[in-house]
C-alpha cells in the first residue's frame, strides 16, 4: 500500500473507464507503475465490470437467437438497391485510393496547363489587328479574327507572335 | 476464426450479404437483448423488440454513420423502440422512475436460487460470486441496471447520458454508487469465503 498516494481516486476511476484523454492517461499510467494501491483500484474496476456482465448473463433469460435471426431474415430483402450497390463500391478503400490518385493527377495536369498558358504562342493568322497602346510599348491590344474579342497584353517584352504554318 | 470488423460486415450487408448480416446479429444480439430486457422485463416483448431493433438497423444501414459505433447505433434504436412501446402500449409518457426511489411497481426479476456452498473449487466460487452479483443487480431499479449494463459494456458517461436521458453528472454519480456497492458485496463475499475455508481447514 502506498500511504502517500496523492492521486485523486476520481482520476483513477476516470482512467479505468477510458474517460481521460491520451495525455492525462499517460500521467496516470506512469503513476500506476509506482502505486500498487491505484493499480489495484484499476484491476478491481475491470473485475467488477466483468462480474456485472456475467451477472446480467446469469440474470437475464437467454433468448432463442437462432429463431430470432430466422424471423428477421425472412423479413429482409437482401437484394441491394442500385444506390446501396454504388455506396458499397465506393465505400471500399481499394476503389477510393486509385480514384483519388487519378483525380489528383488530373488536377495537377490542368494546373500545369493553365499556369503555362501565357507561354503559348499567338498565331498570326488568328490576329486581325495589333495596336500598341502605351508609350513604353508594354501594353498591346490584339483582336482575334474569329471571336473579334480584344485581348490586352501586358508584358515587359513584345508578345510571342509566330508565323502560322 | 478470422475476426471481421463491423465496418466490413456493414459494407457486405449493404451489398446484400445475408451471412454477414447474420454475423452482426450474432455479435450484438445478446447485448441488445439485455439492454431491452432491463427496460421491459418481459421475455416475449424483449424478443419482439429485439427483432424490430435489428430489422430497423438492417433496413436503415444507409443512414448509419461510422463516426458512432454500430453497437451504439443499435443501442439507440433499441432505447427509442422501448420508448415508443411505452408511449403506444402503456399510453403514458415514457419516463424513468426517480433514480433514488427504485422501481417497486415494475415486474420483478426472476432471481436465481442461490447455489449450494459445498463445492470448494475456484470455479464454483466464481459462479457463486456471479450469482450474488446477479441477485444484487436484480434488486436494483431499472435505470440503475441499464446504466451499469452500459458501463460494464465499455460505454462512456457521455454516451450513457445520451442513451438514458440523464445529465452526465447523474450518470457519473450512479456509476460510482453502483460500483462501490458491488465492490463491498464482492469484498464481503471473499471474506466470507476465506472464513469458510479456514473453518473447513480447521475441521480437518
Amino acid at each position: 500500500m502506498n500511504a502517500n498516494c496523492q492521486m485523486p481516486q476520481s482520476r483513477i476511476d476516470a482512467y479505468a473507464d477510458g474517460e481521460l484523454d491520451a495525455r492525462e492517461a499517460q500521467v496516470v499510467e506512469r503513476h500506476l507503475e509506482q502505486c500498487t494501491t491505484c493499480l489495484q483500484i484499476v484491476t478491481e474496476h475491470r473485475e467488477i465490470k466483468e462480474l456485472i456482465r456475467e451477472g446480467f448473463d446469469h440474470l437475464i433469460p437467454s433468448s432463442n437467437a437462432k429463431a430470432g435471426w430466422e424471423t428477421i431474415a425472412a423479413q429482409l430483402d437482401f437484394r441491394p438497391s442500385l444506390w446501396q450497390k454504388i455506396r458499397s463500391v465506393f465505400a471500399r478503400p481499394l476503389v477510393w485510393l486509385p480514384s483519388s490518385l487519378v483525380a489528383a493527377s488530373a488536377a495537377v495536369f490542368i494546373f500545369i496547363v493553365l499556369s503555362s498558358s501565357d507561354k503559348l504562342p499567338i498565331l498570326v493568322s488568328q490576329v486581325e489587328s495589333v495596336s500598341v497602346s502605351s508609350p513604353t510599348e508594354q501594353v498591346w491590344v490584339l483582336q482575334t479574327a474569329k471571336s473579334r474579342q480584344p485581348l490586352i497584353w501586358i508584358q515587359s517584352g513584345t508578345p510571342n507572335v509566330t508565323e502560322a504554318g | 476464426m478470422l475476426h471481421l470488423s463491423d465496418e466490413h460486415l456493414i459494407r457486405s450487408c449493404m451489398a446484400g450479404c445475408k451471412q454477414h448480416c447474420s454475423l452482426l446479429y450474432e455479435r450484438y444480439q445478446r447485448f441488445v437483448y439485455s439492454l431491452i430486457y432491463t427496460k421491459v422485463r418481459d421475455q416475449d416483448l424483449t424478443a419482439d423488440l429485439l427483432q424490430e431493433t435489428f430489422l430497423r438497423a438492417f433496413k436503415g444501414l444507409g443512414a448509419f454513420r461510422s463516426e458512432s459505433s454500430f453497437k451504439n447505433w443499435l443501442a439507440k434504436i433499441a432505447v427509442n423502440l422501448c420508448k415508443d412501446y411505452w408511449r403506444r402500449e402503456v399510453r403514458q409518457p415514457f419516463k424513468f422512475e426517480s433514480l433514488d426511489q427504485g422501481d417497486e411497481s415494475g415486474p420483478k426479476w426472476d432471481i436465481p436460487d442461490e447455489p449450494e456452498k459445498s463445492d470448494p473449487s475456484v470455479q464454483y466460487e466464481r459462479k457463486e460470486m456471479v450469482s450474488l452479483i446477479a441477485r444484487e443487480l436484480g434488486r436494483m431499479a431499472k435505470e440503475d441496471q441499464q446504466i451499469l449494463l452500459l458501463w460494464s459494456e465499455g460505454y462512456g458517461q457521455k454516451e450513457i447520458a445520451e442513451l438514458c436521458g440523464f445529465p452526465q453528472g447523474t450518470i457519473g454519480r450512479k456509476i460510482a454508487e453502483g460500483r462501490n456497492f458491488l465492490r463491498e458485496i464482492i469484498n464481503q463475499q471473499r471474506l466470507f469465503s476465506r472464513q469458510g475455508k479456514r473453518k473447513h481447514g480447521s475441521k480437518k
